[in-house]
């Protein structure tokens, strides 16, 4: 740390810049892991599916991500914090707006603004939203958590988690829960606070375990955005095939193209919630593992920002962000291998799909704007 | 806890889930990598069973008896229907719009049978249809397609009996005909020579691999083996000697049915119904056939009633098959009665008798036995002692000669009388003679069913009796069975053929030949590659088709054979691995399927009756197609000496042309000079049914041709059978053939 801060104040000096300055501490390692790993998003788009039309907009969107990365670091979070009440109700009018007849309905699920030829999802949103109006709530209180602010920390969760619920959307929910979890971990929740949660989270778990055992129009519902013409109930098929393609793949994989459990639809959504499938059949355990090394890279970025942010609003933020990567990677990940049950929700960076890569941008947007501001 | 140990544990739970993955990722794709690529590479693929061409079957003349059409079939999976009854429904009824065919139906057809591999709904798509199905195949899910190939018969119901029919294989799936790979819903063989030849017509099945999607879309092709077509099979039948051989006999039985009938009542004893109108003969089936008697060669066989081959094809809902082929009125119609109708030969065994009789000795053609009309047994201590001529007509002193051309029943019981009771001949002699002419055993033919009948003798009637005592109480041969033995009556039974064939073989001086149908064909496909193409699915992700080979091997040594009708024309001698032994017959590689076409004829058609080649002598030759080759083969040589042929050769020449034989009339212009002909008519006796009525004769040049007619419950056999042959050996002989006319009773009775 102390070598680093004095090369960077020989290049201040040299540039005439305040040693200070935001722009001096902007993190190169973790915009290039997830630069990378949006590359190999759009390649596997493009190699697994049968035309290029995805690819051609997913180049599309990590543009506009980057864009909005860009234009959040310039933002400072603590203005953010200053205004995290306006941020979270702008969050809970979005998910209103959404479930009135404005907001369109997918498979099912009512949880799609119509944008012209895009589509916005406020539950993607709403997890930025809800991190922000926790650092806030979380920094503004100077004093130990106690019951009565739990309970209001739980109703500000619990707000746009039962909105979401409503649309249904199961998956996004969840990711809800892990967000709380970590936050309240790091604002120094006591044991039966956060027990209390993990009993929420495994009856919930248990829920979406149980619907996909059921048949029913539940389950349909609760997997239909997967894939609209798979069959639903073939959901064990389709992890069966998931797990064949990744292994099929071997150590070196089959080859960019040479996917047929892929290419030949097999795998379901092999280019949004699938992505990882297609990796792991193309570019076997060498190219999974430099995916996850890329991950385990940009998530020890975003803890070490958590770790070095000057107040505890960035700490929270940080944390928060982390929290909702890394479970939407194990869930994802763990969902194509057969180790986590099937719910809708995208690898970062790698998913097709406007609103998660857009989304997933703008959270190390946010990373990088509190550790760039970290000495001011 | 302060907020750098809360952080610690924040990596640590993060380091626990990325290490999770990493080593599920590492087990699926180290571990279990191999096994899992294996599961991939069969999801892809699909191996399917490709059948062969099956071979065509011709005339002797080229002419063309059973093709091959392509068809389109649809296949309903239950597998892919929808499993709630409503778009179940659904899916039938868009079907139900497609195909013309109401959903009642379709979904009755799918219901009846209970294949998860698929029942078929429709057959004889349009092609148009099977387009359209593929193309809104998300509107029809568990609908397919098929190509498949069906019989067709361009000549209708000619022969029928001999062509067989192919359908399902059923039952046959567990015991297949042949070395072959068989799978549910094949057509194969199930009579005539479909069945018999199924192993050369059926070829060898391919097999080819398919790629596909998820959707079950075909991404690649690979023929992992092509399907080798069967073999074409040429049959001895000659279709103008059919034709009209079918013709003589439908003509034959036609006019039976205009006469008054008569029932036998037993014991020499007829119903008198003669008075016209009273009681017309059934005559609802019977049998003609032609052989060569130089080969064996069947040249034309009529078994009637008879059936379409080309419904079998199509399948048979099981109530319409009992009414038509199974019930009391439709009269066995399935079955072929040249080979598997069992009747008494009568008087026309009275050959097998002579020539027992004059061979061993028993008599000379000069003896002489006064036929008063009956014949007592001496010192008979039996129920019945007496044994009557049919009708009890005295025909006076006769010899060997006479006693064939007017028929005497009691010179052949006095010699039946002599065989069993003098002790200075074979008791068992005329069995002995019998079966030297082939009578006892089948014939070899190379057809399904056939019913030979032991010779009836001692040992055979005390093995029956001591089997089952209360069916068979009497255990003993007596002298009266030898007597109804000696005039083919009591429990003597034969096939039309193998009658045709003794007189073939008395006629060409005494070779018995097995007879044939078609001619040779080669040593059937082995297949080897069953086993190896069966095996799972190899890791490798070779995609190159594999060239497997199938071995030939050669059948079993036969019995002695003499080439006789080898045609002398370009027989290719170098015709790749089988030497140019059997030309003809390598497996056609070329299309023998013809495009489906709606102007195939469909079952009424009769051929015109072409003028045969004719010889120098104008008599017609029989034809043969080019590089067809018949090695006959001998079954036995009959000793047959001129002193025991001669004159009965004399005497059954005179059955047709002396003013008193018993086929005079029937015979009566024809022109014996250079196409003589020898015959016996013969009448079986059945209790209560009208007489059978049977004629065998041989005739021609070298007496080339052997007839046999029977004519069920039609009356005498020079009555009703002999005017059939006639009608037959006329056009043998190049002359016009004409009605066949019913000759009414004359003063001797026409046995």
């Amino acid at each position: 740390m102390a070598l680093t801060d004095q090369l960077s104040s020989r290049r201040q000096r040299a540039a005439g810049v305040r040693p200070d300055s935001p722009l001096l501490h902007v993190d190169w390692v973790l915009i290039t892991s997830v630069l990378f790993l949006a590359g190999v998003g759009m390649l596997m788009i493009f190699s697994a599916g049968r035309s290029t039309g995805f690819a051609q907009r997913q180049s599309l969107f990590v543009v506009v991500g980057i864009a909005a990365m860009v234009a959040v670091m310039a933002i400072d979070y603590r203005v953010l914090v200053d205004n995290a009440p306006l941020v979270y109700a702008g969050t809970i009018v979005l998910l209103l707006l959404v479930l009135s007849p404005i907001g369109s309905r997918v498979n099912g699920t009512q949880g799609w603004f119509d944008i012209g030829p895009a589509q916005l999802q406020p539950a993607e949103l709403a997890k930025l939203g809800l991190i922000i109006g926790l650092a806030g709530y979380g920094s503004a209180q100077r004093n130990q958590l106690d019951a009565r602010r739990f309970s209001i920390v739980l109703v500000l969760a619990a707000v746009p988690a039962g909105l979401i619920l409503l649309q249904p959307d199961l998956g996004s929910a969840l990711v809800f829960l892990a967000i709380l979890f970590a936050v309240l971990w790091m604002a120094g929740a006591p044991a039966w606070m956060l027990s209390l949660l993990v009993v929420c989270g495994v009856a919930a778990a248990f829920l979406i375990i149980k619907f996909n055992v059921l048949e029913g129009y539940q389950l349909d519902r609760l997997t239909a955005f997967i894939d609209p013409a798979a069959d639903t109930k073939r959901i064990g098929f389709n992890v069966a095939q998931s797990k064949i393609a990744i292994g099929s793949g071997g150590i070196t994989g089959k080859g960019l193209f040479q996917g047929t459990q892929t290419r030949y639809g097999f795998v379901p959504a092999q280019h949004s919630d699938f992505i990882f499938t297609a990796l792991g059949e193309q570019l076997g355990l060498l190219g999974g593992t430099a995916v996850l090394i890329a991950f385990s890279v940009m998530c020890s970025r975003i803890w070490r920002a958590a770790a070095s942010s000057r107040d505890s609003a960035g700490t929270l933020i940080c944390v928060g962000v982390l929290a909702l990567f890394v479970f939407h990677i194990f869930q994802n990940v763990g969902m194509t291998m057969g180790i986590m049950p099937i719910t809708g929700i995208p690898l970062p960076f790698l998913s097709y799909g406007g609103s998660s890569v857009l989304v997933s941008f703008i959270a190390v947007g946010l990373v990088l704007s509190v550790e760039m501001r970290r000495f001011r | 806890m302060d907020v750098r140990h809360r952080l610690s544990t924040l990596v640590v739970v993060c380091v626990c889930l990325f290490g999770t993955l990493f080593a599920r990722m590492t087990y699926l794709q180290v571990v279990q990598g191999s096994a899992l690529l294996q599961q991939a590479e069969s999801n892809l693929t699909q191996r399917v069973i490709v059948p062969a061409n099956r071979g065509r079957i011709f005339d002797r003349q080229g002419r063309i008896l059973v093709d091959n059409q392509t068809v389109l079939k649809i296949i309903v999976v239950k597998a892919g229907l929808p499993a709630r009854k409503v778009p179940r429904a659904a899916v039938f009824d868009r079907l139900s719009g497609v195909l013309g065919i109401s959903a009642q139906e379709l979904t009755k057809r799918f219901e009846a049978v209970d294949d998860l591999e698929g029942v078929e709904v429709a057959s004889g798509v349009t092609e148009s249809a099977v387009v359209y199905l593929a193309e809104h195949e998300e509107d029809f899910p568990g609908v397919e397609s098929k190509l498949d190939s069906a019989r067709v018969y361009p000549q209708g119901t000619m022969a029928s009996h001999v062509l067989g029919y192919v359908s399902d294989i059923g039952d046959d799936l567990k015991n297949p005909i042949c070395d072959a790979r068989y799978q549910t819903g094949d057509q194969v063989g199930k009579a005539g020579v479909e069945r018999a030849y199924e192993c050369t017509l059926r070829g060898m099945p391919g097999l080819t691999e398919y790629v596909v999607d998820r959707r079950n879309k075909v991404v690649e092709t690979r023929v992992l083996a092509a399907p080798i077509a069967g073999t074409d099979l040429h049959l001895t039948l000659d279709p103008d000697i059919q034709a009209f051989t079918e013709n003589a006999l439908d003509d034959g039985l036609r006019a039976a049915r205009n006469q008054a009938g008569y029932v036998y009542l037993g014991g020499g004893q007829r119903k008198k119904e003669l008075k016209a109108g009273t009681k017309p003969f059934k005559a609802n089936a019977g049998v003609a056939i032609v052989i060569d008697t130089s080969n064996g060669a069947i040249l034309s066989s009529v078994s009637r009633p008879d059936y379409p081959p080309a419904e079998f094809t199509r399948g048979i809902p099981a109530k319409e098959y009992t009414e038509k082929y199974g019930s009391e009125t439709a009269n066995a119609p399935l079955t072929n009665r040249a080979i598997s109708g069992r009747y008494a030969p009568g008087s026309t065994f009275k050959l097998i008798t002579a020539v027992s009789a004059l061979t061993n000795g028993l008599i000379t053609e000069r003896s002489t036995y006064l036929d008063e009309g009956e014949f007592k047994i001496p010192d008979c201590k039996n129920l019945k002692c007496t044994f009557s001529n049919s009708g009890g007509t005295s025909h006076g002193r006769v010899d060997l000669a006479q006693s064939l051309v007017v028929s005497s029943d009691v010179f052949y019981y006095w010699l039946g009388y002599r065989f069993w009771n003098e002790g200075s001949w074979p008791k068992a002699g005329i069995q002995e003679t019998a079966r030297e002419f082939g009578f006892g055993d089948d014939s070899g033919i190379a057809l399904p069913y056939e019913k030979s009948s032991p010779v009836p003798d001692e040992a055979g009637k005390k093995a029956r009796h001591e089997s089952d005592p209360d069916i068979w109480p009497d255990g003993d041969w007596r002298t009266g069975d030898n007597l109804n033995l000696a005039i083919g009556q009591g429990e003597m039974l034969t096939t039309p053929l193998q009658l045709a064939l003794a007189y073939g073989a008395f006629g060409n001086g005494g070779i018995l030949y097995v007879p044939r149908i078609a001619f040779d064909t080669p040593p059937n496909l082995k297949p080897t590659i069953d086993t190896e193409l069966l095996a799972p699915i190899p890791t490798s992700r070779s995609t190159n088709s594999t060239t497997l080979p199938v071995a030939i091997t050669q059948p079993a040594a036969e019995p002695e054979t003499i080439p006789v009708s080898t045609l002398a024309t370009s027989a290719a001698p170098n015709r790749g691995a089988n030497n140019g032994r059997y030309g003809l017959y390598l497996p056609a590689q070329s299309d023998t399927t013809t495009p489906i076409d709606s102007s195939v004829p469909s079952g009424t058609d009769v051929p015109s009756i072409q003028p045969l080649t004719v010889d120098e002598n104008g008599f017609p030759v029989l034809q043969q197609s080019e590089g067809t080759v018949l090695t006959a083969t001998v079954r036995r040589r009959v000793d047959l000496s001129a002193d025991v042929r001669d004159p009965i050769l004399a005497a059954l020449r005179g059955v047709v042309s002396r003013d008193d034989g018993t086929a005079r009339a029937a015979f009566d212009g024809f022109p014996f000079d250079g196409f003589p002909i020898a015959g016996k008519t013969g009448t079986a006796q059945v209790e209560g049914k009208q007489d059978f009525a049977l004629f065998v004769a041989f005739g021609g040049p070298n007496y080339r041709y052997a007839v046999v007619v029977v004519l069920e419950q039609a009356g005498f056999g020079g009555q009703a059978a002999a005017p059939v042959a006639r009608q037959i050996f006329n056009g043998l002989a190049g002359l016009g053939v004409g009605e066949v006319t019913y000759v009414q009773s004359t003063g001797s009775q026409d046995r």
